[in-house]
Order: structure tokens, then sequence, then C-alpha cells
């Protein structure tokens, strides 16, 4: 099981110009494990998902998925090795209803002939898009409606239903509950639990501890750019884990 | 409980539901007539073509009660003929605007695309050779257009006002500035002919429209359109392939103005090498009055289309009352004015206000509280 990475990110690394959004990354997420990843406001973080989900090239650093080495160009590669993200800030798109942005970059298509023209099955991805929301009790009017026209929550709700419908290996989710109330926390730590039960691997970043601590079988720290550690979430206090991010504390490895 | 709801309620409440009105609350039992009006008049990309379309009904009845003329069959096969081009355009340029793009080279590209034509009729090929490589020139600058825009990263406004000029100068360099004499026989029989009395550019005009509204309404292109516009980044990390959205569009706009640039020369019986900026300007116009925004993920084809329907329904009222050319340019611009002006006034709705609002937020989060702000307040 050790052994058994589902992504792997080794010494991945992202440069922009002078500065360094991340120096050292590594970070492993197992099978159907739902994994942390904490650090301070500009440790790295999004910049190491943004890595893993394709969203920008590497710098240096290798990823692995599967154990297999890739070179992700955009999201949609990576979407199609089955690993979907919910981005910090919300890439939804507002003049699209709720159907369309759980679909997107992801169609159904009409049988063949027609599927060559690009020709969209709107029924279907209504339908399935229905009993989604329905499934994850997701708190929408309607899947008709334009996201444009809804809460924060509601957008976010969307945004990890989207994520947790499509990742077929792993669900990288970035701050999910950063805009949510207290009932709409609690429905998308439930989602991630559901994630988990259908063998699918969770990456969490969040700022809050407590959460973390509920949901997450292991916590990853990064602190300026770099994995201080990975620890089984059973085995650290959350002391521990807030003196890793300020670097009060130096595991040592 | 959400999906019960939905799946329970009528095609009405569903669509109800869709544009966030709650038909209870209101104080109105709505049902039946009164709740699809009420739909109606909610949905932007049915009242804006609705109005443009009854705008042109209402001008022309007045006409013809003024003038007795309007709604002769002549006038009205007449109105088609002049609007073709321009609507033939306007329906990729509604897609390449929607993706918040602009495809300013269509002028240089009627120009240049008639030249082409007509000199490679003028050297003796048959004409169906000579329409489609005038065609596939067009093609050929919507493409180097979708180069310049997504390798080159060049504005879409700056890239295509380049093209045009270009494809303006080139004109003149095949023809000398000069008119192409000695075209085929046959070369205006697509922009003067019949069939049974009705002009060729009629069933033309109607196809391009009904092709266009169908890609926009049920292929991937039309979303991913949409998409690309409303939310550049977000399409991208989304899985959306924004190059090919983008390119697509440009093929588009290029190849029917390839189209609408034989069409054009085909009607005037000479190709000559002078752009006519009224064309581009009415193309964009019949975009803007039909509901399309320069910001992007806004508009319809179809709207669009009603935006040039009522453009040559108001020149065609103030020809028929004898009103000056200089006014008609005076109208035009009112016209445009106007409708966007209302549609800011009709759009004090929360989405718009929302969108802008979040636009203007630093770090782009939606929503009650940032995640730096709860950071903030727990440390
Ligand atoms: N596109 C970019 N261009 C330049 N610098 C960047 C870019 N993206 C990130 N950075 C920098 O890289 C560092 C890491 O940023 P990142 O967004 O990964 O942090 P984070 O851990 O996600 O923080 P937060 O908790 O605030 O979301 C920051 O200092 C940031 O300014
Ligand atoms: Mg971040």
């Amino acid at each position: 099981m050790n052994s058994e990475l589902v992504l792997e990110a080794k010494g991945l690394a992202k440069r922009y110009g002078a500065v360094v959004a991340l120096a050292h990354g590594d970070f492993g997420l197992r099978a159907a494990e739902v994994h942390a990843m904490v650090g301070d406001n500009g440790a790295g973080k999004s910049t190491l998902l943004k890595l893993m989900a394709g969203a920008v090239r590497p710098t240096s650093g290798e990823l692995l998925v599967g154990g297999v080495p890739v070179s992700f160009s955009s999201p949609r590669d990576a979407q199609r090795q089955g690993i979907a993200t919910v981005f910090q800030n919300l890439g939804m798109i507002d003049h699209l209803d709720a159907t369309a942005n759980l679909f997107l970059g992801r169609e159904e298509y009409l049988p063949v002939p027609l599927k060559w023209l690009g020709i969209l099955d709107k029924r279907k991805m209504r339908a399935q898009a229905v009993e989604a929301v329905g499934r994850l009790k997701i708190n929408v009017r309607s899947v008709d409606a334009l996201l444009g026209g809804m809460s924060g929550g509601q957008r976010q709700a969307v945004a990890v239903a989207r994520a947790a419908a499509f990742g077929s290996r792993a669900v990288i989710m970035d701050e999910p509950t950063a805009a949510l109330g207290v009932r709409e926390t609690a429905a998308v730590l439930d989602m991630i639990r559901h994630v988990k039960a259908q063998g699918i691997a969770v990456v969490l970043v969040s700022h809050r501890l407590d959460e973390v601590f509920a949901v997450t079988d292991r916590i990853t720290v990064l602190r300026r750019g770099r994995t201080v550690a990975t620890n089984n979430t059973a085995d650290v206090s959350r002391e521990d884990v807030v003196g890793m991010m300020t670097g009060a504390f130096v595991p040592s490895i | 409980m959400m999906s019960a709801r939905v799946a329970q309620g009528s095609q009405d409440q569903r669509k109800l539901q869709a544009l966030n009105i709650d038909g209870t609350s209101s104080g109105l039992p709505l049902s039946g007539a009164r709740l699809r009006w009420t739909l109606w008049i909610h949905n932007r990309a049915v009242v804006r073509p609705a109005i443009n379309l009854a705008a042109a009904v209402l001008a022309g009845i007045l006409v013809q009660i003024a003038t007795e003329r309007f709604f002769l069959p002549r006038n009205l096969l007449g109105l088609f003929v002049q609007m073709a081009v321009v609507a033939i355009i306007a329906c990729p340029m509604a897609l390449v605007m929607i993706t918040a793009c602009i495809d300013v080279s269509v002028g240089g590209v009627v120009v240049l695309s008639g030249v082409v034509g007509g000199l490679i009729s003028q050297a003796g090929a048959p004409l169906w050779l000579a329409f489609s490589l005038a065609t596939l020139t067009g093609l050929a600058v919507g493409y180097i257009n979708s180069l310049l825009v997504i390798r080159l990263e060049i504005t879409s406004m700056i890239a295509t006002i380049g093209t045009m000029y270009v494809c303006q100068g080139m004109a003149n360099i095949l023809t000398n500035g000069l008119p192409v004499a000695g075209v085929a026989k046959g070369y205006s029989s697509l922009g003067t002919g019949r069939f049974w009395g009705v002009p060729y550019q009629v069933p033309i005009t109607l196809a391009a429209v009904v092709v266009f509204v169908l890609i926009q309404r049920y292929t991937v292109l039309g979303r991913h359109a949409v998409a690309t516009g409303s939310n550049l980044e977000g399409a991208f990390l989304n899985g959306v392939n924004v190059n090919k959205t983008l390119t697509l569009c440009f093929l588009l706009s290029g190849l029917m103005a390839g189209f609408g640039g034989v069409l054009y020369s085909s009607r005037i019986g000479n190709p000559t090498p002078v752009m006519d900026q009224d064309l581009l300007f009415q193309v964009i116009v019949s975009c803007v009055v039909g509901g399309i925004a320069l910001t992007g993920g806004e508009g319809t084809v179809f709207g669009a289309f009603t935006g040039a329907v009522l453009i040559v329904v108001l020149n065609n009222s103030l020809n028929l009352l004898g009103v000056s050319t200089f006014w008609q340019y005076v109208s035009l611009g009112l016209l445009l004015v106007v409708a966007v002006g209302l549609d800011k006034l009709r759009l004090g709705d929360r989405f718009k206000l929302r969108s802008s609002a979040l636009r203007l937020r630093p770090d782009g989060q939606s929503g009650n509280g940032t995640s730096e702000t709860v950071i903030e307040s727990e440390k």
C-alpha cells in the first residue's frame, strides 16, 4: 500500500522570473486517502497544486501518475488522467448555468455522426447534473440557473461537485471551504468523505486546522516553498502542525 | 430535496427557478400564460431580439401607413438583399465577440476576397473555382488572425486592424487600385440572380443564420465560446481548449467574410478594391444592438441577426420617407447608443452588479469571506 501512490510530486519547483513560488515540493498521494496540505500564506500550496493539476508547467522536478512520469501541458491532460481540481480563485463561468459548469471541458455528446459536429447531449448532461446535485445535497435553486446569479457558497459547491464527479483518480481542492458558511462547510466535508468512500484520493488545502484534523488521513506541511514533512494525522498534534508551518518546530526526518 | 423539486417541477417552474425568480414569494400565484410571460420578460436572450423585431415591425407599419410602400414584396426582398452581407458576417462575428474578441478585419477581407475572386475569374477559371478560392482567402486571413491573437497574444482589436489594412493594401496592389474588368459573364449571378422572383441572397442568408444559431446553441463550440469570453482563465483551468475555441471562431469569421466578399462583389458586378467602412460598423452595431457585450460571454447569434434586421429596416424606412443619408447615419448612431443605454438601465440586476463587484476584488475570491481574511482573524 505504501508504494501505491496515485499521484506523486518529486522535488517540483516553479519560478516566475526572479520569484520562487515553489522551491522544492514533495508530495505523495495514496489511493483513497484524504491528504491535507497546509502552510502559511504564500507557502506555495496553490503553486504545487497547480503543477499537479496541469495548470502550470514546472521549472524542474518530476510528476508521476500511478508511478509513471507525466508532463501535463494543460488541465485537460490532468483531467484525462482522472485528476480533477477545484482551484483557489474559482474557475467557474458566470455566464453558463450550473449544468454547463459541471460538465465544462467534459461535455457529453450525441451519438457519433452528430458527435463529430460537436453537438451536445444537453438532456443527458442535465439529468446527470440533477442527479449529482441531489446526491451531493447541493443547495442550488436549479441546475439551469446561471452561476453568476449564485452566492459564493453555491458557486463553490458547484465547483466541488464538478471535481467530485469527474475525478476518477484524485480530486484536488484548494481551500474549498474558504468562502463557505457552517452548513455549506459541513456539506463539503461530507462530499470529501463520500469521494474517499468511492476509493478516490483527495488533496485538501485548508487553513482551518479543525477541518483538516476532522477529515484527513495524512498532513503535509509546506513552508516557504518547501515541503517540511508528511505525517499521519493521528500521529501529530495541532501544535506540531502549527510549529512546522511557522518554522518553530523542525521535525527530525 | 433539490433534485426532487427539479424533477417534479414543470418545464416552466424549472425555468423560473433558473432565473432566480420565486413564483410564490412575489405574492402573485403565477401560472400559465402569466408565468410564461414573467419568464420571457426576464430572459435577456429573448428580450433583446424581441424588442429589435418589434421595433422593426413597428417602423415598417408606420412607414407603410405613411408611404404605402414598405410591405410591398419588392421592398421586403430588397431589404434582405441589403442585409445579406451584413447578416452573414454578423453571425460569426457574434461568436467572436462572445469570446470577448473582435474581428475588424472583415471589412478588408470582403474587399480582398472580392478582388481575388474577380482576378481568378478574369484569368478564365470557372466561377465555382473563383468563388471558392475567394472564400478560402477569407479563411486564410481568419487563420492568420487566430495565430496573431493566440500565439503572439496581440489584442484581437489591434491584430485584426492590422490584417484589415494588409488585406485592403493587398487588394489594391493586386489590382493597381482599379476595378477588376473582364470577369466571367455569370459573375454577378450569385448577387443578382433570382429563383421564382426570390433573390438567391434570401435563402443564402437564412441558411447562414440558421447554421450559426445551431452552432451557438447546440454545439460545444457555442458553449466554450461563452466560457472563454466570460472567464478565460477559468475556462482553461476547467479543461476548455480555449485556443481551439478562439481559432475556430476566427476561422468561421474569416470564412464568412470571404464568402461575404464574393456576394458583395457579385452584387456590384465587378470587384473593386475599395473598402466599404460602413459594412464593418454595421456588422458590429448589429451585434451590439442584438445584445452582445464587448466584454464577452453574453448575447446570441440570433440576437445579432435581429440587430441586422433592425438596422436595415430603419435605413429602408428613412429611405422611403425621403430622409437623407446623413440622417440615416445619425439614426444608426442613436440606435446604438439607445440600445446600449437601455440595457444598462434595465440591467440594474444582481448578476451584473455582482459580477462586476467580483472583478473588482483584488484576490478574485467570491463570497462572504475570503480565505485570507478568515485566516487573518484566526491567527
Ligand atoms: N503567477 C505568479 N507570478 C509571480 N509570483 C507568483 C505567482 N503565483 C504565485 N506566486 C508567488 O509564489 C508564492 C507562493 O504562492 P501560492 O499561491 O502558491 O501560495 P499559497 O500557499 O497558496 O498561499 P495562500 O494560502 O495565500 O493561498 C507567493 O509568494 C506568490 O506571490
Ligand atoms: Mg493558495
